[in-house]
């Protein structure tokens, strides 16, 4: 520390400080589709390229695998299968609920790339890769990805 | 290496206010496309991405992340730079120039209605020395404005008459934000917002993209539509602290000059160039730059406006798509300048068109009172 004549010896070490920027982000139309079909008909809604046939989320005006415009929307199953997943143990700022808890990918029906979200109603010691899921939906729907409480096992799975 | 590199095709968005209905990425994806289209060329041609984008203004750390696949950059090489477009062409026509590359897309866009206009300058305010006071881009600009006005004797209504000049350019710019001319008497009887600046001397708040295909030179020989040459690049840094800088020049923008002037053979700006298109966010920057950029002596901003040398029909038009006066879509702003520069020198640039426009330089300016600035020179 730098000497300061007469002073005390009291360090002035940090000062406090936040950036606080409040934003509006524009969902642009088509996630304004995407959300009022899950809040408005519990529905997951696609988008597929007419090159590559691939079936997109989220759904985007462009394909990001050939670049092509994308417009045509395809309904997806609310069920699919746990291609990978963790069990979150540690607290981290903006977590959608308490640890720990259980974040999956999940390949919907009909989709080609993967859905992330929660498992719910399952033993963290009996998930696993392959696992056939289902959404359970919220009641109060407001346009989130929150529409969707969790994935749960199917009856036969548990 | 390369010896010569070329700006081939370019697209912008009709910049607005609010743009609810679109995401930032959907502003890119769009211009990447036009910007294709209007050279023929395909996403597939394209070997690298360099993009400009500011994480405060997309809310997301790193958000080259994001965007990777609304730029077409899909398993390519990517990289991003923090700071006005123009430097991404820079940075591009570096790349092109090592020999490693044959073309590359370069990408702007920036959607300031997120968060609004102070949001961005707000988050540049260090926190020890700078943000205990509070600092935002007009403020700094203001203390930049007085400093120099004051220091050359400049006649106050001199960024007014910049103002109405660029305004009333702006009316034939398709993709400006604003469109209508203002009189003289209405820019100086506008609410002074931070003496001496007045409202109608700033620049909108805008959204907006810019995208522009850059190649080397075989590649662009080869395309039916003429190429614009890169002929010069040059770029300079202040010191951060307004305090420890010369306010009353802007010395960033004298040296990129003097770097792109050397390279592109350019002796006598004011005779070699044949339009200038710069980035000026508060009207009186436009002065200070054409005395910066060799334009007319230090001081003389004002006198060369006066004598009517700047306006679309002068000798050397300044800014005649309007500039950032009509139209100041953040990060995106100086990439629109070489997009202008391009169009004007292959005699694409429609109504704005400049005669016979042979040679134009592109400036681009960035942190609080132009601390940065770029500069390229394009010809036919």
């Amino acid at each position: 520390m730098l000497e300061v004549a007469g002073g005390s010896e009291e360090p002035v070490e940090v000062v406090e400080g936040d950036l606080d920027i409040e934003y509006r982000y524009a969902y642009g139309e088509y996630y304004d589709r995407f959300y009022r079909e899950m809040r408005d008909n519990r529905r997951i809604m696609g988008v597929a390229c007419a090159r590559c046939r691939c079936v997109l989320l989220p759904p985007r005006p462009y394909c990001g695998f050939c670049y092509e415009p994308v417009d045509r929307w395809v309904e997806l199953a609310d069920e699919g299968t746990v291609q990978t997943f963790t069990n979150v143990q540690l607290p981290f700022p903006g977590q959608p609920t308490e640890p720990p808890y259980i974040y999956a990918f999940i390949m919907l029906d009909g989709a080609a790339v993967q859905f992330p979200h929660l498992l719910g109603e399952v033993d963290p010691a009996r998930a696993r890769v392959g696992m056939r899921v289902k959404a359970v939906w919220a009641e109060n729907r407001k346009g989130t990805l929150h529409d969707i409480k969790y994935f749960r096992p199917v009856e036969n799975e548990g | 290496m390369a010896e010569d590199v070329a700006v081939v095709g370019w697209a912008q968005t009709v910049h607005s206010h609010e743009m609810a209905r679109r995401t930032d990425l959907g502003l890119a994806y769009s211009v990447v496309n036009a910007a294709l289209d209007s050279c023929g060329l395909s996403i597939g041609d394209i070997e690298v991405v360099i993009d400009a984008g500011s994480d405060f203004l997309d809310g997301r750390g790193i958000s080259n992340c994001v965007a990777a696949d609304a730029l077409g950059a899909h398993l390519k090489e990517e990289s991003k730079v923090a700071g006005d477009g123009l430097l991404a062409a820079i940075y591009a026509y570096m790349r092109l120039r090592t020999g490693m590359f044959s073309t590359a897309l370069v990408v702007a866009y920036g959607k300031s209605s997120q968060s609004g206009p102070s949001a961005q300058s707000r988050s540049m305010a260090e926190p020890f020395y700078t943000r205990p006071l509070g600092l935002d881009a007009l403020a700094a600009a203001a203390l930049q404005a007085r400093s120099y006005t004051r220091h050359y004797g400049v006649d106050g209504s001199a960024p007014a008459r910049v103002a109405v000049k660029n305004r009333a350019a702006g009316v034939e710019n398709p993709h400006a934000q604003l469109r209508t001319a203002v009189s003289l008497g209405e820019v100086l009887g506008s609410r002074e917002v931070a003496p001496p600046i007045r409202e109608l001397e700033a620049g909108p708040v805008s959204d907006g993209a810019c995208a522009l295909v850059m190649t080397e030179g075989s590649v662009a020989r080869a395309l039916r539509a003429r190429p614009a040459w890169l002929v010069g690049v040059g770029m300079c840094t202040d010191p951060y602290f307004l305090g420890s800088r010369d306010l009353q020049r802007c010395t960033p923008a004298a040296k990129a000059a003097r770097s792109a002037y050397r390279q592109a053979g350019v002796f006598d700006p004011g005779r070699d160039l044949d339009l200038v298109e710069l980035s000026e966010p508060y009207a009186y920057q436009e002065l200070m730059l054409c005395e910066a950029l060799g334009l007319c002596d230090e001081g003389e901003g004002a006198d060369l406006l006066a004598s009517g040398t700047t306006t679309r029909d002068g000798g050397l038009p300044v800014n005649v798509s309007g500039g950032v006066t009509c139209a100041n879509p953040l990060v995106a702003t100086g990439l629109v300048r070489l997009a202008e520069a391009a169009a004007q020198v292959t005699g694409r640039a429609g109504p704005l068109q400049v005669r016979d426009a042979k040679r134009a330089l592109a400036h681009s300016s960035g942190g609080l009172a132009m601390q940065t600035a770029a500069c390229a020179v394009v010809e036919r």
